[in-house]
């Protein structure tokens, strides 16, 4: 931030030089003598001033306009201050330049004056007259001289005018011949040496007859009167000659007469410059004027920019501190109000830049922190998500997406019920956390979610944050729960084997050799009796096994071949077999072209079709116009792509009361079965990967909707997949 | 006669460009101050004798004076016509070297009380009157067998030429007329340069 000081000395230099010029005007206008020997020096001088305040005020001025136009600081408000100064400069100096001119106009008209005009003209006339006298004196003595040498031949003249020269006041004397040469001259001591001749054209004006009487300047203000007439022609001198006879002025006479004439033409002179001086005086007040304003708004400029210097440091300083730049330093000068303005500045950026490096220091103990909360709930098994009292989403960890099956990341700002209108997943995920987003308590949850990899359980706890909004916790049990009822189902069949089948064949065999033994020992009647009754115990032992091998089978844990299966030959080739039953039903089956393969274990699957034809052909035994309807189709759905397998009928439905739990081990509304075939759908649908639910509206049949993955490219493994694979 | 200094003649152009630009305006109110449209003054004949070895030169100009410059001499506004003669060295590269520089100056007046111009030969001092101001130029105008320079003075083997020039002398103008003169050529009288080889 620099100083205009550099530009004081040529400011002050400057200053001196037009003082210089004003005294010399000043001196030079009551001296006309040193105004004509400094006139051009000031001239030159005055250029050179003006010049260089052009080039100053130039360039002050290219700076300036473009400080304005980059819209540097202060070079507003210094545009306006050198409005201001500009204008308080011109205004009084124009009104003095009027008066100045009009004063300077009156001063030197008044230097002229009819009478002495008048006086100076009745002088000359005056000195005229007296040299008129002088002249016609003269005349008077050459005119008998002429009239004496008429008769006087050209040899003897010579003679004749040293006499009159010594008879006459004549200095000199001089007979021309009719060419002009000199017949004979006389003078007194000390004249010329040489008669200086008459002019052509006095000779010509003699030569015609006339008679000339003339002044002649000499040197040291002396006049001479010249007297030139023809000497009368003779009979013995036949040939005109010429008479110059030269007579002295008196030098008293010769002084005035000069005095006057000088006066008089110095006067004269005076009055044909009078224009001239006025404008030469008027044009020095212009130049003095002019380059005393041009002085003035440099000086104008040189101090706005002195004095803008520390507010543009100041503005400049307070951009600094606005592009966070605290450790800027301005320099304080003098410590006046702007110094003392520049100095607190520098004491608050100093106390901004103390607080700015505490406030980062904190900001970064904040933000090591964060990475390391991060760094924790990244790590976590859980899923962890923090909600603002807006419900829009703030925190996330890698678990919350990988859970959900999205790029929670991504939606990190926004609300999480928007979210559910892209996402049907988040929409049930929303529905639970919603009621409990203003809760202060803490509450826990069970979720189930139908996502694209299928049925999840979501077990979920949220606590109120202390500065509003929730953070919510949640884990995928989804595994878990499996397990756990894959064990439960495995304990039951170990125990049914253990407990039930196991006492099934002796009681069996016990019945069989009852009947054996006693029947040849009993009469008819009893005989019958013991027969029924040892065939219903064996009856009932045998489906009593076959329950519980069934049980076996459902709480078996197969082996899984998962291969690529296309499902539409599979459901064509099952529902052929079923063309002609035994109910009566018709069997539709729609398929949808577009249906991609999946990947599945083919036979397992095979039981599932198989099961849900069977149970929709049970549904509509003792009606005549029943109808299963099969169909595939493929859908999308956040993003993922699935096959989905329809068996509806037209039976008399689900009981509502069974709607819930109809996947469940013995649930059923059928008098027959074991109540295990939905429960084996569910099963094998979940071993593959699928999800299964029903629909049914009470007497207008039901439906039963499985849904499957459809196969991956290589490399594309889902979740559950892999889950299944591993299992 | 003077010797001649030469003159700052650029700092002076630059002077009166500027003085030009504040003087112009009022200048031109003043009628008077254009020109007549007269022919120009021009060196009417120039010759350099050489006589017992010394070289004389002769010239004669032809001065035409313009209105307004006429009128300032009849209003008591005293010319100096200059005749000015310059001897210069040819040099191949550098500029020519003026070895002589003469100006020979004739005051030119009118006087009121003898209703005559007055020329004076400030050369050799004479003073002459005539009742005509075209035989007061004509006398200022003429210059014979004026010393022009010794003949001792120019080295063997370089060639020399002498160049001749008439012009108003600005610097003996009243002060007024002469910041007109900077401004309007009808105050200014200046031939070109009358170039006259010397052998």
């Amino acid at each position: 931030m620099n100083r205009p000081s550099a530009g004081l000395w040529p400011m002050i230099g400057l200053f001196g030089l037009l003082l210089v010029l004003l005294y010399l005007l000043s001196d030079a206008s009551h001296n006309a003598a040193r105004f004509q020997q400094l006139y051009i020096v000031l001239l030159l001088l005055s250029s050179l001033f003006l010049l260089s305040l052009l080039i100053l005020i130039g360039l002050n001025l290219v700076s300036l306009v473009r400080n304005v136009i980059n819209v540097t600081p202060g070079s507003r408000i210094t545009l306006r201050m050198m409005t201001a100064f500009i204008v308080f400069a011109l205004t009084p100096a124009s009104i003095v330049y009027v008066f100045s001119i009009q004063m300077l106009g009156r001063s030197i008209d008044s230097w002229f004056d009819v009478r002495i005009e008048n006086a100076l003209v009745d002088a000359l006339e005056l000195s005229r007259a007296s040299l008129d006298f002088y002249m016609r004196a003269a005349l008077q003595k050459t005119e008998p001289m002429a009239r004496t040498l008429s008769d006087v031949p050209n040899a003897m003249t010579a003679l004749s005018l040293s006499d009159f020269d010594r008879t006459s006041d004549a200095i000199e004397l001089t007979v021309l011949g009719n060419d002009h040469r000199i017949i004979a001259s006389s003078g007194v001591p000390g004249s010329s040496m040489f008669p200086r001749l008459p002019s052509g054209s006095v000779l010509r004006l003699v030569s015609q007859g006339d008679t000339y009487v003339g002044l002649d300047p000499q040197n040291q203000a002396e006049l001479q009167v010249r007297v030139v007439t023809q000497i009368p022609a003779t009979r013995g001198n036949p040939e005109p000659r010429l008479l110059q006879a030269m007579y002295p002025v008196s030098s008293r006479i010769g002084k005035l007469g000069e005095s006057v004439e000088v006066a008089f033409s110095k006067y004269n002179e005076l009055v044909y410059l009078r224009s001239p001086l006025k404008q030469s005086f008027i044009l020095t007040l212009s130049l003095v004027l002019l380059l005393a304003v041009l002085f003035a708004v440099w000086a104008a400029f040189y101090s706005a920019q002195r004095l803008m210097a520390p507010i543009r440091d100041l503005a400049m300083g307070t951009r600094a501190v606005a592009k966070g730049e605290y450790h800027q330093k301005l320099p304080v000068g003098k410590l006046d109000d702007l110094g003392m303005l520049l100095q607190s500045f520098n004491q608050m950026t100093e106390q901004l830049a103390r607080a700015r490096d505490a406030a980062d220091r904190s900001q970064r103990l904040v933000e090591r922190q964060r990475a390391s909360l991060q760094t924790i709930l990244d790590h976590l098994t859980s899923g962890v998500i923090s909600l603002d009292d807006g419900g829009i989403l703030r925190t996330v960890n890698l678990t919350a997406g990988q859970i959900l099956n999205l790029e929670l990341d991504r939606y990190r700002g926004r609300r999480l019920e928007d979210l559910g209108d892209e996402h049907p997943m988040l929409r049930g995920f929303y529905n639970t956390l919603n009621p409990h987003l203003g809760d202060q308590r803490d509450w826990r949850e069970q979720i189930e979610l139908l996502g694209p990899t299928g049925r999840k359980i979501l077990v979920c706890g949220g606590v109120a944050l202390p500065l509003g909004g929730q953070v919510v916790v949640f884990d995928d049990v989804t595994a878990l729960i499996q397990a756990q009822r894959d064990a439960a189902w495995a304990e039951v069949a170990r125990r049914l084997a253990h407990e039930i089948k196991n006492p099934l064949t002796p009681i069996q065999l016990s019945a069989e050799r009852l009947q054996r033994k006693l029947l040849p020992n009993l009469e008819a009647t009893q005989a019958k009796v013991l027969c029924r009754s040892t065939d219903t115990i064996v009856q009932q032992v045998k489906a009593m096994k076959s329950m519980v091998n069934a049980f076996a089978e459902y709480a078996r844990t197969p082996e899984i071949d998962i291969r690529p299966l296309d499902f539409n030959n599979l459901i064509h080739d099952i529902a052929e077999m079923y063309h002609s039953n035994s109910v009566g039903a018709e069997v539709r089956v729609e398929l949808d072209p577009n249906v991609p393969q999946v990947e599945v274990d083919a036979g397992r699957i095979r039981q599932l079709v198989h099961n849900l034809i069977k149970n929709a052909l049970e549904a509509l035994e003792g009606r005549s116009d029943g109808v299963v309807d099969v169909s595939t189709r493929c859908i999308e759905d956040s993003g993922c792509r699935f096959v989905e397998l329809e068996i509806a009928d037209n039976g008399s439905g689900i009981p509502k009361e069974l709607m819930e739990h109809l996947f469940e081990p013995y649930v059923t509304s059928k008098v027959k079965g074991n109540g295990l075939g939905l429960a084996i759908v569910k099963k094998i649908a979940e071993e593959n990967g699928g999800v299964v639910w029903a629909d049914s509206v009470p007497g207008d049949g039901a439906k039963i909707t499985v849904r499957l993955q459809a196969a991956t490219q290589p490399g594309q493994r889902t979740e559950s997949e892999l889950r299944r694979r591993s299992a | 006669m003077t010797e001649v200094t030469h003159r700052d003649t650029a700092a002076r152009s630059v002077a009166g460009l500027v003085f030009a630009l504040l003087t112009g305006c009022l200048c031109l109110l003043d009628g008077t101050l254009y020109a007549d449209g007269n022919r120009e003054t021009s060196i009417a004949h120039a010759g350099i004798n050489y006589r017992q070895g010394m070289y004389l030169l002769d010239v004669l100009v032809d001065y035409q004076l313009s209105r307004p410059l006429k009128e300032a001499l009849t209003s008591g506004v005293q010319l100096e016509l200059v005749i000015r003669a310059e001897v210069l060295r040819e040099n191949q590269w550098l500029p020519d070297t003026a070895i002589v520089e003469k100006d020979f100056r004739f005051r030119l007046h009118y006087n009121s009380l003898l209703e005559k111009y007055l020329v004076k030969n400030e050369y050799s001092g004479d003073l002459e009157s005539f009742t005509e101001l075209t035989a007061a130029l004509r006398y200022a105008g003429k210059l014979l067998n004026a010393n022009l320079l010794s003949a001792s003075r120019l080295e063997p083997g370089e060639t020399y030429y002498c160049q001749v020039r008439a012009m108003l002398d600005q610097a003996g103008l009243s002060l007024p007329l002469r910041m007109l003169a900077f401004i309007n050529p009808v105050w200014r009288i200046k031939t070109d340069w009358y170039v006259l080889p010397l052998r």
